[in-house]
């Protein structure tokens, strides 16, 4: 196809500029990124990292947390018989995902159990099945790295369909900014300016579940979860507009995949684990130390100094 | 008076919840007249915010149909003609916005970039619109909380934000739940004082309020609501113990 040697010409030059930078670091620092499969993973990650980041904004303000769990359990099955059926994994997340949405608003509506139940029940249900399709088809390897990602593994197709991802996320969010801080912010009136809340609603959800297909190689459909959270919710102690917001989530997705890999690579440790983990340690320090709404609360303090 | 002139042609709507399928609202017949000052009045669950999700095409009306200014609610809204001001509990205060950011949900409507133009500028507001916002804050005498994030405010400054938006927005028919309460003397001065100027300029005002007393002074239309239209009238015809009884079911001791 047209389109995928143009993104493989691309990223085999964006690769090779990775390995001359990284190879200008002193003491041999920049060492792992001379390897292709390195550069590769780097290039993946970094693309999931900043997608992830920008995505969550808009789960933390619309409390999707929960959805955002559950959708990525739910896809499981859905990706263990595209594999089976040698179809590929985004349609087979994709059927997955509107099976499961389906099947909790039907418990909701046709019972007294309520939303939270509902998607835990899914959730888990899906992703039971899921694992005894993959136990039953494939080495348990094989489901360790849909689980918790191999990034170092990653191949150019895979590459390639994260970039394409990345890139719809990119344009909908940007094109989009104004009427998705409205829909999020105040729904009543963004219904009464005529904006179509459908179309924001599941534009979201489906690039989420799209994001979600695309980091099934790199952190993996465990650790996702905190990709599509923990930015976000730094940011948001950070911040009181959603255009900075965004910015902050999205650079700290940059750089916990960047620190996150070169740990793994060092010390030899799973990659994805890694990732969040960097993440994670960035959450914790803003929690603590961020000027106006961190547990200190440096900021009064200064003040009242 | 014919239908066009009208601000809200209602025709034997009904509504109810989408779960139980328990009506909220049930056959409600309202002929409102543009340019009024009109107050809703009914007790707690009567269906006064289920009246104002339908009027912005947020619920859809199980039978029945709605005409505002003449169009239906689906063209209406492509106006962007009206405006929803939000009961202090509907919104997520600590969403991360500025003052100047809400108002500028209100210039929306008046946005026509291209595709292109949204992916590759920056700004996508002129300098002549992001002086209107300086002006309508004036109005509503925040211009000093102009870059302040939203939840730094007071109940009764928030309001104004959203009174401001509906200005810039240059709607035509208001919708307020409960603007009044919470509110401090200062807000509540500024608030009234800008509906009874936007009624003057012929905009239509639907207001739902608790202090029925104080509706009396300025409200010129009252509609009384429980489940569906009980009356509509003069103020000082159905702001009377013998009405108030009739619709909340009890005597309220304050009239």
């Amino acid at each position: 196809m047209a389109i995928y040697s143009i993104f493989e010409a691309f990223f085999i030059r964006v690769m090779s500029f990775i390995g001359y930078i990284f190879s200008l670091l002193p003491g041999g620092l920049g060492d792992p990124f001379e390897y292709l499969f390195m550069q590769r993973a780097l290039l993946t990650a970094i693309l999931v990292g900043v997608v992830c980041g920008i995505l969550s904004n808009f789960i933390v303000l619309k409390k999707w947390a929960l959805l955002g769990d559950s959708i990525s359990h739910a896809v499981l099955p859905g990706v263990a018989f595209a594999y089976l059926l040698g179809l590929p994994f985004a349609a087979g997340a994709f059927v997955a995902g509107l099976i499961a949405a389906g099947g909790m608003s039907f418990i909701e509506i046709n019972s007294r159990i309520k939303e939270d139940a509902a998607m835990g029940i899914i959730l888990t249900s899906f992703f039971a099945a899921g694992v005894i399709i993959i136990s039953r088809i494939a080495t348990s390897t094989h489901l360790m790295h849909i689980l918790f990602g191999n990034v170092l593994g990653v191949q150019m197709d895979a590459l390639i369909l994260t970039a394409i991802i990345s890139l719809i996320t990119l344009f909908f969010v940007k094109i989009y900014f104004n009427e998705l801080l409205i829909y999020t912010f105040d729904p009543i009136q963004a219904s009464a300016l005529g904006l179509n809340r459908s179309f924001f609603h599941y534009g979201l959800m489906f690039l989420i579940t799209m994001t979600i297909v695309a980091s099934l190689e790199t952190v993996g459909i465990i650790l996702v979860v905190a990709m599509l959270i923990t930015p976000g919710a730094t940011a948001y102690l950070l911040t009181d507009r959603l255009s900075i917001m965004i910015l902050i989530s999205s650079s700290i997705g940059f750089v916990s995949s960047v620190v996150g890999l070169y740990v793994s690579f060092a010390y030899n440790v799973a990659s994805g684990a890694s990732i969040v983990i960097v993440m994670s340690i960035i959450f914790m320090v803003i929690l603590i130390m961020s000027p106006k709404y961190g547990i200190l609360k440096l900021d009064q303090k200064l003040q009242g100094s | 008076m014919g239908a066009n002139q009208l601000a809200v042609d209602a025709k034997t709507v009904s509504a109810s919840y989408s779960e139980t399928k328990e009506p909220i609202l049930y056959d409600v017949n309202l002929e409102l007249p543009r340019g009024k000052f009109i107050a809703l009045i009914g007790p707690n669950g009567a269906g006064k915010s289920t009246l104002f999700k339908l009027l912005v095409g947020l619920k859809k009306p199980e039978e029945g149909s709605i005409r505002l200014y003449g169009d239906t609610v689906k063209e209406h809204r492509k106006k962007q003609k009206i405006s929803y001001i939000p009961q202090e509990g509907e919104l997520d205060w600590d969403f991360p916005i500025l003052v100047k950011d809400v108002i500028k949900t209100g210039l929306f409507g008046k946005r026509n970039y291209s595709i292109f133009d949204k992916l590759f500028r920056l700004n996508l507001y002129k300098k002549e619109e992001i002086q209107k916002i300086d002006e309508v804050l004036e109005l509503v005498d925040l211009k000093h909380k102009k870059n302040s994030p939203i939840k730094s405010l007071s109940g009764g400054q928030k309001k104004r934000v959203f009174l401001a938006r509906a200005l810039i927005q240059d709607a035509d028919i208001l919708l307020l739940d409960e603007p009044l309460t919470g509110v401090d003397q200062q807000s509540e001065e500024i608030i009234i004082d800008l509906l009874k100027k936007s009624v003057a300029d012929g905009k239509t005002i639907i207001m739902a309020s608790h202090d029925i007393a104080a509706t009396k002074e300025y409200a010129d239309l009252a509609i009384l609501i429980n489940k569906t239209i009980i009356k509509v009238g003069d103020p000082d015809e159905l702001i009377t113990k013998k009405w108030i009884k009739e619709v909340f079911g009890k005597n309220l001791h304050y009239l």
